[in-house]
């Protein structure tokens, strides 16, 4: 007599299984047509503005002159062709120079400026938003800006070296000063945003923590180092991943600064697709170029998903 | 993403006055660096191109020069592109924020099939660069008869995945408890959505809007293919049109970026609090 | 528990597959009905065939340490979740398949669930005004809000926001938002659980009354056995999803049904000492036999376990009729109205004890024991009851 519902007999289901199964098919749709109707006004822009063009691209990478000639169904020639144009490979490398420039600055400015945001007791709030004002600018406008700031013959920039008795240095037409040059106008442009990212982290951090290991005695580095970065991993883990993503797509920058010039040497994928598709109306091999970007970038982006989760 | 609202303030430890004196000369340099460029707008703009290439250069320029401005809001339809990319960038913010905070809802707390497969489109779409999307887009655009309309700047940036993770990880720091309780209480799932989840998530949409609002504000490439008509024209094409067409002209171009910059900027202004008390991270956090 | 009345539906009767279904009783006064209702989440279950018939107006309180499943079953019930197997009636109807805002159920949450952005007032009318069909008059959702506010105590709060109260008045305006719609069943997910002790007792008071006065059938679900104990018609003893017990707090008490039962109510809990059956089927307690109340003689060589309750065990100085036991004290736990002693037995088996609380006894003194009647369940080897004991003096 275990229990005392097994003195008297168990009660039986009135339903038959099948019975079951049916209505609980019946509940479940109902369930997930009022998630499909939430769902709908994206799905439609996503459907018509994302999906079709994604499958037309798609197609258009087996072909040839998809806007002028007549399409030609090419097999893989596309693809193959991205693999050898020496000017894909340029384009990538110029993309992941760019990159690896200046992701680590902008993440090393934006962490020192929040940090130094995060500790002042007054005036936080202008100097957020004097911070934050390149991150508004447009592309162009931002290029505008340094194209004027950095021109040879009247920027800031060479009045000063002018001034020390030096030649004046053109910044944007060096093939080998241009890439660092746009990677530095992406850092000014950037610091604002992450740093105003790093500091909404910063201060939803647990203070208490920071009490507790101030009592402990330790110092503000040991601090930093030991306490406040371990913290600050999922915000790094986004950034990361976000940083990625939108600095493999380089675009507005370069189009409005150099477009890809002095002699290709800063030319990047995107600036790439987009010269193949309008330029030289090379639809087919513009498209299958695009595949070769979102790969490399879904690739990374697991990548770092992967590498990320791993440590936790 | 934390809904909560902590002042924006130190993180309430005493700190020695040396670091706090640290702290104010790093952000003496950041502002400089970030404002400088401007000023150097400013003075270029209130100054005849021609006196330009003076050396040594008068900073200040004296007398003040007007004729920038004028020729740009004369010769120029730039209060139009002003109008246009404020009417352009509200009402896809608008739209965005009805849309995500929509399907973030759904994803956050709905269990429904294909909710995976739905979650992955959307995820894969993050990947896919713009400058590829252009032609494509422009048939679809063609297609549809809206080339040169608003709809033509306002449709294609809908289909941006960002927010809609963002909404969802605002929604999903909803307590459970919370929609469960409308649930019995005989609300429907949209009654819930716009009775509970909409006032929750105000904050976190205040950021969204603030960033989706300037993406449209400074995006380029699309407007500049999917307009040609001028009046329909937004303020980034019609500067880097001034930029082509008058090369040397670097007085105007100046007035025009000092011009363009202001809406952006009294905007952020005025939601910058906001911006600073929610972690925009959250976005990506499971 | 089971009424046994015939089912009036015969219709349904023929459509079951299974051989051997047995009439369910559809009388009138069941509200709640579960039928081996499990849930599972993946491979982990957390409910494994649950039945439990709750009857109009009953005080069901559902008992189990954390993470027992109790809180899932509230959830099927009101629909949040669904069951991975089995039915759930509410008022004679299925409504495994009804969504929740349709079941006629009302659920009170452990952290409120009140929403942080209306005022009392709109939290407790927010029910009436998404009924449909028919909609409420304004003027009546006014009148029963104010009503509504009344029962618990909260006129003079109506224009406050969740953030503006204390906690105990938090979990009135969820009681209140949980009255107003006149559900067929009330649902309690430890409401009582986020407040202080004393407040805890004061609202404990307040929900009996609600109770009492509304009448509906209420499935509360806690770990705390006093709140159980108080304020139960009956109890539902769970421990990993599956029902150990249902029996009124009484039952419950004094004839627990295993171990777990056992262990889990009273207070300081019942001790157990593992022993074996003698060759004669007499069960030997510290040196002395047990006179079972009952004819079932255990097998002799089986192992038992003895439990004891302490609170039935009283502390005398003196050797008299009933005193069974004499130790030496190792141990003193005073807990307000009571002394609990541990006292070492001769056989140095060590057993604890109630006293006065102003009683003398010191550690090292010798004092003797004297049992309750109930003082000695036994158990078998796998934890189940096997029937009541009580000392037997002749041995001495």
């Amino acid at each position: 007599m275990n229990e005392i519902r097994s003195a008297t007999s168990t009660p039986q289901l009135t339903l038959s299984l099948e019975e079951h199964r049916r209505l609980r098919k019946r509940y479940r749709r109902r369930t997930t047509l009022t998630a499909y109707a939430f769902l709908s006004p994206n799905l439609v822009v996503f459907v018509a503005f994302l999906l079709i063009p994604v499958v037309w691209l798609f197609v258009s990478t087996f072909r040839t002159k998809g806007v002028l000639g007549p399409a030609e169904f090419v097999g893989l020639d596309n693809w193959r062709d991205t693999f050898t144009s020496p000017l894909v490979q340029t384009s990538i490398r110029n993309t992941v120079v760019y990159s690896a420039m200046a992701i680590p600055a902008v993440f090393v400015i934006a962490m020192v400026l929040a940090l130094a945001l995060n500790a002042i007791p007054r005036g936080g709030a202008p100097t957020r938003v004097a911070l934050y004002v390149p991150t508004l600018q447009p592309a162009v406008v931002a290029a505008f800006i340094f194209t004027f700031v950095l021109h040879p013959d009247f920027g800031v920039f060479n009045f000063a070296l002018r001034g020390l008795g030096r030649d004046p240095i053109n910044f944007l037409g060096d093939t080998s000063l241009a890439l660092p040059t746009i990677a530095g106008i992406e850092v000014w442009r950037g610091t604002g945003f992450w740093t105003m990212m790093f500091l909404a982290s910063l201060t939803a951090l647990p203070n208490e923590l920071y009490h507790a290991a101030e009592l402990d005695g330790a110092g503000a580095i040991r601090r930093f180092v030991r306490m406040t970065l371990p913290l600050l991993r999922p915000t790094f883990y986004f950034a990361v991943i976000f940083a990625t993503i939108v600095n493999l797509q380089l675009f507005d920058s370069v189009f409005a600064l150099t477009d890809g010039g002095p002699v290709n040497s800063t030319i990047t994928v995107s600036l790439y697709i987009y010269r193949s598709l309008f330029a030289f109306g090379d639809i087919g091999f513009g498209a299958a170029l695009s595949f070769l970007l979102v790969i490399t970038v879904l690739l990374l982006t697991g990548l770092q998903t992967f590498l990320l989760r791993e440590r936790k | 993403m934390k809904l909560r609202r902590v002042a924006p303030t130190n993180s309430g430890l005493r700190k020695p006055r040396a670091a706090i004196a640290l702290a104010y000369a790093v952000l003496l340099v950041g502002v400089a660096v970030a404002l400088v460029p401007f000023l150097y707008v400013l003075s270029t703009a209130l100054k005849e191109t021609t006196s330009l290439f003076s050396y040594p250069p008068d900073w200040i320029p004296s007398p003040v020069y007007w004729g920038n401005f004028e020729s740009l809001l004369a010769d120029h339809p730039f209060v139009r592109w002003t109008f246009n990319t404020l009417f352009v960038a509200g009402a896809v913010t608008a739209l965005k924020l009805w849309f995500d905070s929509m399907a973030g809802y759904a994803l956050a707390k709905m269990e429904f099939t294909g909710k995976r497969g739905v979650a992955l489109l959307f995820l894969l779409s993050v990947a896919i660069p713009i400058s590829a999307l252009i032609i494509p887009l422009f048939f679809v655009i063609r297609y549809l008869g809206l080339l040169n309309t608003y709809w033509a700047l306002i449709l294609p940036p809908l289909a941006n995945p960002l927010g809609i993770f963002m909404a969802r990880s605002f929604i999903v720091s909803i307590p459970d408890d919370l929609e469960a309780s409308a649930r019995l209480d005989g609300a429907s799932e949209f009654t819930i959505y716009r009775k509970i989840v909409l006032p929750l998530i105000r904050p976190g949409l205040v950021v969204l809007g603030m960033f989706t609002f300037m993406l449209q504000y400074t995006s380029l490439i699309w407007p500049l293919i999917a307009v040609q008509d001028s009046k329909r024209q937004v303020l980034a094409v019609g500067i880097s049109g001034l930029q082509s067409a008058f090369l040397q002209d670097w007085g105007l171009l100046s007035a025009g970026m000092l011009l363009a910059a202001i809406p952006i900027t009294v905007i952020f202004l005025v939601v910058q609090r906001a911006f600073v008390v929610n972690d925009l991270s959250g976005a990506l956090k499971e | 528990m089971d009424s046994g009345g015939k089912s009036g539906d015969e219709k349904k009767q023929e459509r079951k597959e299974r051989e051997g279904n047995v009439a369910m009783s559809a009388s009138e006064d069941v509200a709640v009905r579960l039928i081996q209702v499990a849930k599972s989440y993946g491979d982990v279950e957390v409910l494994q065939s649950f039945d439990l018939q709750v009857r109009e107006g009953e005080f069901v309180v559902l008992l189990g340490p954390s993470g027992c499943g109790k809180s899932t079953i509230l959830k099927l019930i009101a629909g949040l979740e669904e069951a991975s197997y089995g039915e759930i009636h509410v008022a004679g109807e299925l409504v495994n398949y009804v969504r929740p805002r349709d079941r006629n159920v009302a659920m009170v949450f452990q952290n409120y669930a009140l929403y942080p952005h209306m005022s009392v007032r709109d939290n407790i009318s927010f029910p009436l005004k998404m009924t449909r069909r028919p909609r409420i008059k304004r003027s009546a959702i006014d009148e029963r809000t104010a009503e509504a506010a009344a029962i618990v105590n909260l006129t003079e709060f109506l224009d406050r926001k969740p953030g503006q109260l204390s906690g105990g008045q938090r979990q009135r305006v969820a009681l209140a938002r949980a009255i107003i719609r006149q559900p067929e069943v009330f649902l309690m997910d430890e409401p009582l659980s986020n407040l202080d002790a004393l407040l805890r007792a004061d609202m404990r008071a307040s929900l009996l009354e609600v109770h009492a006065r509304i009448q509906k059938a209420t499935l509360y679900v806690t770990h705390d056995q006093i709140e159980a104990m108080t304020m139960a018609d009956r109890v539902v003893v769970i421990k990993q999803g599956r029902t150990q017990q249902i029996g009124t707090p009484q039952e419950l008490y004094t004839t627990p049904a295993n171990t777990f039962v056992a262990q889990f109510i009273g207070s300081p809990k019942m001790a157990m000492h593992k022993t074996s059956v003698d060759g004669d089927g007499t069960v030997k307690f510290a040196g002395l036999s047990l006179k079972l109340n009952t004819d079932i003689k255990p097998e002799p060589k089986a192992a038992v376990t003895v439990g004891v309750r302490p609170s039935s065990l009283k502390i005398a100085a003196e050797p008299d009729r009933q005193a069974c036991f004499a130790g030496t004290v190792e141990r003193r736990d005073y807990v307000g109205s009571d002394s609990y002693l541990e006292v070492q037995l001769a056989t140095g088996l060590h057993i604890v004890a109630r006293t006065a609380a102003d009683s003398w006894f010191a550690v090292g003194d010798i004092v003797h024991i004297a049992a309750e009647p109930g003082a000695f369940h036994l158990f078998d080897e796998v934890g189940n009851r096997l029937c009541g004991a009580s000392m037997v003096m002749s041995d001495r």
